[in-house]
């Protein structure tokens, strides 16, 4: 199996406020990492890190061969590395369209969006069907299927998805867990963050469990699922 | 590029040229008053462009665009006696500028209220920092003798506001434009599809100071004295952002509509009843905020709409 990305002993947090202490962490290719744990444990921190919208203190973040931790944000989506905020970060006052086309700003995606936003539409035809609406006004559900959306416009390598299932009616959650195993034929890796345990496993190749900002267990994801101190950590 | 030349904003740009064609027949026309009037006018409306250039597209409200006009009105009077003035009023756009881009790390760094507030404490940081250069120096003001006349001025000054204006134009319909109305809308979001969210703040911020700066020379001139406490007057934020709300702040036209407003309410009231002129000022912000957030110019829109449905 070949890592997309390489986790060393990364530590980092909110000023003086420290959250992550030391992560080890390896993301196959075409693969998908589950980050389970409670509130509070690091998840979001640890895809916020990754994606540069957060510095690191201390340790590598390995794309490839190239350490990127120093990198700000807008270069690691222009090498493949992008996140799909929690809570539906959509731009409110933009189009659906709109929105799936600032997607599409980074050099790699920007002479193919036209093509990219037909297979977008197919992945999620209500997002065509509120194609000229405005993002503020969907449902929380269409809002989290255009975030996708969007992130999908840039053409990741490395797909972070923070809680994409986070307060979503459980209809609309199954859809967006349907879809996500489908990207990975696209050869999108994917690190995705759940609090939904068994269902995120279910999906995952592979399973790290964080707690207190350090990686306490990791393992295939089948395992992971029937392991009951899992359940036991992810509760506190 | 083709949607630069969009037919409503070409038919902006001639409404622009035609108007400050007729702004520049004021002194032959109407005398010496009246040009004052246009002088004032043309100011606030470059200093309020060039304030929605940063604070009406990334939505980073700036309680001290009165800093770059201060600096820019010290840098001429500072070196009237030693510098040709074509020469002193750009250095004071560069040097607002300058000051912009080295605040800008620390100011950029907060958000929502802490920005407005340390925008606002920065101003009065650097009008008591250069209050105290020039009690230490020894000029507690200064009288510019030989200053260029109104009628100079007033060309200058629609200059600056074609300059401001145009900049606005085609930064709303670039790709750092658009870059920046993301950052509005949501910043971590705007970060997470690839905008350099960072280095699109410190550029339109400092661009931004550029026209404060000249316009701040340009009336240092007009009033033939500097004065620090006039210059970095506070109030001169306020009335940029009040005229920026009133006019519409996302609109090129904003401006040039909360200027005339503002400027005409003066005319009408400033010299025979300030302090009903003052309460009138409060009362239509308070309207204007909570009837029509986006100004005049949304309004007009609205109208233009209903007439062509209706």
């Amino acid at each position: 199996m070949n890592i997309k990305l390489k986790v060393e002993g990364i530590q980092s947090g909110y000023g003086e406020i420290q959250v992550l202490r030391g992560i080890e962490m390896l993301c196959g290719e075409a693969q998908i990492t589950a980050l389970v744990g409670s509130n509070g444990a690091g998840k979001s921190t640890l895809l916020r890190t990754l994606a540069g919208i957060l510095p690191t203190a201390t340790g590598r973040i390995l794309h490839g061969e190239a350490e990127i931790q120093r990198l700000p944000s807008h270069e690691r989506v222009a090498r493949g590395i992008i996140m799909v905020p929690e809570g539906r970060l959509v731009f409110p006052d933009l189009s659906v369209e709109e929105n799936l086309r600032t997607g599409a700003v980074n050099v790699r995606a920007k002479d193919v969006w036209s093509r990219t936003i037909e297979e977008i539409y197919d992945l999620f035809p209500r997002l065509l069907e509120r194609q000229k609406q405005l993002a503020g006004t969907l449902s929380g559900g269409e809002q989290q299927m255009l975030a996708l959306g969007r992130g999908l416009m840039g053409l990741p390598e490395v797909l972070l998805l923070d809680e994409p299932t986070l307060g979503l009616a459980p209809s609309v959650a199954t859809q967006i867990f349907n879809v996500i195993p489908r990207l990975t034929q696209s050869n999108i890796s994917i690190l995705i963050a759940e609090q939904d345990l068994n269902r995120v496993l279910d999906i995952a190749h592979f399973g790290y469990v964080i707690e207190n900002g350090r990686i306490t267990m990791h393992d295939t994801g089948s395992a992971l699922r029937s392991n009951p101190a899992v359940a036991e950590a992810y509760l506190g | 590029m083709t949607s630069v030349f969009s037919l409503a904003k070409m038919r902006f740009v001639w409404f622009l040229f035609v108007g400050v064609l007729l702004i520049a027949q004021v002194p032959s026309i109407l005398g010496s008053y009246w040009t004052l009037i246009a002088l004032n006018l043309m100011m606030w409306v470059a200093m309020t462009q060039s304030w929605t250039l940063f604070s009406g597209m990334t939505g980073y409200i700036s309680l001290g665009h009165v800093v770059f006009y201060g600096v820019g009105a010290y840098v001429v009077a500072s070196t009237f006696n030693s510098i040709p003035l074509w020469l002193a009023v750009p250095m004071g756009g560069i040097a607002a500028a300058l000051l912009a881009l080295v605040v800008s790390l620390p100011v950029l760094r907060v958000r929502g209220p802490y920005f407005v507030i340390l925008t606002f404490g920065l101003a009065e940081l650097v009008k008591f920092s250069i209050l105290n250069l020039e009690t230490v120096s020894g000029n507690s003001s200064r009288l510019l003798f030989g200053a260029p006349s109104v009628e100079i001025l007033l060309y200058c000054m629609i200059g600056l506001v074609v300059f401001a204006t145009l900049t606005t134009l085609i930064v709303t319909h670039s790709r750092f434009g658009r870059g920046l109305t993301v950052i509005r809308e949501d910043e971590v979001a705007a970060a997470t599809v690839g905008v350099p969210v960072l280095r699109y703040k410190i550029i339109a911020f400092t661009v931004s100071a550029i026209v404060p700066g000249m316009a701040g020379g340009l009336m240092a001139l007009k009033s033939t004295y500097f004065e620090v406490l006039q210059v970095f007057n506070p109030i001169i934020s306020f009335t940029v952002v009040t005229m920026a709300i009133i006019g519409g702040s996302g609109d090129v036209r904003g401006p040039f509509l909360g200027a005339v407003f503002l400027v005409l309410l003066s005319e009408l009231f400033w010299t025979t009843a300030p302090q009903f002129y003052m309460i009138l000022v409060g009362l239509f912000l308070i309207l204007f905020v909570i009837f029509a957030p986006n100004g005049i110019a949304a309004f007009l829109d609205k109208l233009q709409i209903s007439r062509r449905s209706g």
